[in-house]
């Protein structure tokens, strides 16, 4: 691995393009010094630089905390019912803007049982047996509770 | 081929979906969501596509009534905000949701089940497009959707309230999809797997993940705004507001002509490579260009609001005209691949070398409307029309296509008809280019758009004429297209696992691949590049 490859971390590749587009904002500043008072235009796109170093700070972390996430295992994904519930929950909210306000008080059906379903399969994580293939000591899977019904 | 010790999981084959529809409907498998997008995408393709062809219709001849003004402009705006918001953006993410894993020998997705709230939420903003272009005031603010013209007392009825409902919800989706793919790329490579040897086309999808993170925000703030002013349509009394939603608007809409380019240059890329039987040239400067293509890009915005008279003009056409750097290298990386090549003359190859003179129409032309003087001149004519539909539908469309003749074997293990791609290509390059060409010249001698006809006298007849016949033909390429689909579904010619010879991960594993992407059978092999595969069949012929 040459020390390019070695430095270029996702982490830094995110900041990277984030000092672009801070390079893009500066000069934009330069450009409108002569308006008196930030204009919306700097606001929005610094929110926007700003955004992208916190994904560089949050890959960052989370590579300090968990360096080589797959060697866990793959955990099961339950319960993805849940995501079609808030997806109708969160339809049925932005219905009520043309015909009102009753429709967001319905989308607390699914949402409910969204937020039901995703405990549930908090509670029921488990991860996939995996065949010993490899040399290398596989970690073994995390304690779980056996879930009668495998989902996807 | 020699498999590395990596602790890449494997599933074993009871781990395997099972086919039903619930479980395609509600599978976290990446592959099925990306499939779902697509195959979403494209069937609103079709859609789409009708309503350009019957605006096309009603504008063949001067005088003519198939549309009223008004269901004019419906179309209008239902055909620009569905072609972007739900068929290109999702074709770019959903390619990305469905290949990045396979590329980067990762067993799944992130947050897999992120991933298929985001493939709801973009159904359910699709429903509500459809449905407020279907109810008699449905929204006629164009795709940008303006205000004060958006607000409820100029435009009546929920057509488009559903229109600013929906554009929310197929956005907020595809900040979902596009944030699972990037921490995808980012957190879940393969032992092996740095930045540097990931290929081409997940750069392309790095980089377009990143700009929706980054722009997409900004939409979803704009139709609350847009939203706001529907229940209080006296909140956009103040011209202030009216200039900080164009701003919020085009913040997310300049760099989503972007986030659908990226990833078909990626394909493009990936095709020319594979069909070249060369690596990609200048790896390197490509994906420097890439990052510094999509961080210009974000600067670009102001470019829309040139005529507006309140945009810093000289910041914005300094950096719309920058763009031109980093896809000059992007153009020489394509060139340069194709340099010495051993050229095979698939349907995906010959797509990806249309796009490469087609999009640099779209590019160059781009050049003249980043430039106030000329933008001034040619603003809301059809010139501006022709711009973009050579970016996007000459441009985009055709990487797409590059992508989907390419990697069609690997997605469902059976091969398309190459004499139908062949047919559906020559269709579509004629109907393109007579369809768009005309679009600059009328544009340069003044027709605007917006309108539902035009005077018999103005001297527009002819080149509409033309413009609606290449229409004619490009709908005529899709059905072929369709047939073609049909006809290799039912003739089930069974696809290797590497039919094209192919560079990348994807094609190391089975057609279609298993449940968690590799296993014992296909294994992820070692990497030490770009092109890990080529790799391999280069250190066999070396030792014999």
């Amino acid at each position: 691995m040459s020390p390019v490859e070695r430095r270029l971390s996702a982490a830094a590749v995110v900041a990277i393009w984030g000092i672009f587009n801070a390079a893009l904002i500066a000069i934009l500043i330069g450009f409108t010094a002569v308006r008196s008072g930030p204009g919306l235009d700097i606001v929005l796109y610094a929110a926007s630089a700003a955004l992208v170093f916190a994904v560089a700070v949050a890959v960052w972390l989370t590579r300090r905390r968990d360096h080589q996430p797959l060697a866990r295992g793959l955990r099961l994904s339950s319960r993805p019912a849940a995501a079609l519930l808030l997806a109708v929950g969160v339809a049925l909210i932005w219905l009520g803007l043309p015909f009102g306000a009753w429709l967001p008080m319905v989308a607390v059906v699914p949402l409910v049982a969204a937020l039901v379903m995703e405990i549930a399969a908090r509670r029921s994580s488990s991860r996939l047996s995996i065949p010993n293939r490899t040399s290398t000591p596989q970690p073994q899977p995390r304690e779980s509770r056996p879930t009668s019904k495998r989902s996807w | 081929m020699t498999a590395r010790t990596t602790p890449v999981p494997y599933a074993s084959p009871a781990d395997e979906e099972r086919d039903g529809w619930p479980q395609w409907l509600l599978s976290t498998d990446h592959k099925r969501i990306g499939l779902l997008t697509i195959g979403t995408a494209l069937i609103l393709f079709f859609f789409n596509g009708g309503i350009a062809l019957t605006m096309r219709a009603q504008l063949a001849q001067p005088g003519q009534d198939i549309l009223s003004p008004q269901s004019y402009l419906q179309f209008m705006t239902m055909h620009g905000t569905g072609m972007i918001a739900v068929t290109i953006t999702p074709l770019a993410l959903g390619l990305g949701v469905y290949l990045v894993p396979l590329q980067i020998g990762a067993p799944r997705i992130a947050a897999p089940r992120a991933t298929l709230l985001g493939y709801w939420l973009y159904v359910a903003g699709a429903i509500m497009l459809i449905w407020g272009f279907l109810t008699p005031e449905g929204a006629s603010t164009g795709w940008w959707g303006y205000t004060p013209l958006s607000n409820s007392i100029y435009t009546q009825g929920p057509g488009q309230s559903l229109w600013a409902a929906g554009f929310f919800l197929a956005g907020a989706g595809m900040v979902l999809q596009g944030g699972t793919t990037l921490w995808t790329i980012l957190r879940l490579r393969a032992p092996g797997v740095t930045l540097m040897r990931i290929p081409v086309f997940a750069w392309a999808q790095l980089v377009t993940c990143l700009m929706v993170f980054a722009a997409f925000p900004a939409l979803l703030a704009a139709m609350v705004l847009v939203s706001v002013g529907r229940i209080d349509p006296h909140l956009f009394t103040s011209n202030a507001w009216n200039i900080g939603y164009e701003n919020l608007f085009w913040f997310y809409g300049h760099p989503v002509v972007y986030v659908m380019f990226f990833p078909f240059v990626g394909c493009v890329a990936e095709a020319l490579a594979t069909f070249s039987g060369r690596r990609f040239f200048g790896y390197q400067g490509t994906v420097l260009s890439l990052l510094a293509f999509a961080a210009g890009s974000m600067a670009v915005w102001g470019h829309h609001l040139f005529a507006s008279g309140q945009e810093i003009n000289d910041y914005f056409s300094l950096t719309s005209i920058l763009l031109t750097i980093p896809a000059g290298v992007e153009y020489f990386g394509f060139l340069g691949t194709l340099f010495g090549g051993r050229l095979r003359y698939t349907t995906s190859m010959l797509f990806a070398l249309a796009f490469i003179p087609q999009f640099l129409v779209g590019g160059l032309t781009g050049i003249l409307v980043g430039n106030p003087t000329i933008d001034y001149h040619v603003n809301n004519s059809y010139f501006v029309l022709g711009h973009f539909h050579y970016t996007l539908m000459a441009g985009s469309v055709f990487g797409f296509f590059a992508g989907f003749y390419l990697w069609f074997p690997k997605a469902t293990g059976l091969m398309l008809r190459e004499r139908l791609g062949r047919l559906h290509f020559v269709l579509m390059v004629i109907g393109v280019n007579i369809a768009f060409i005309p679009f600059f010249i009328l544009g340069y001698d003044g027709m605007p758009r917006w309108m539902a006809t035009y005077p018999a006298g103005a001297g527009f007849t002819t080149l509409s004429l033309i413009s609606s016949i290449g229409a004619g033909i490009i709908g005529l390429s899709m059905m072929i297209f369709a047939y073609n689909l049909w006809i290799s579904a039912r003739l089930k010619v069974p696809a290797p696992a590497d039919p094209w010879q192919g560079q990348t991960l994807e094609w190391v594993t089975s057609s279609p691949p298993p449940r968690y992407n590799f296993d014992l059978a296909h294994p992820v092999p070692r990497v030490r590049s770009y092109a890990p595969l080529l790799d391999l069949r280069e250190n066999a012929r070396k030792s014999g």
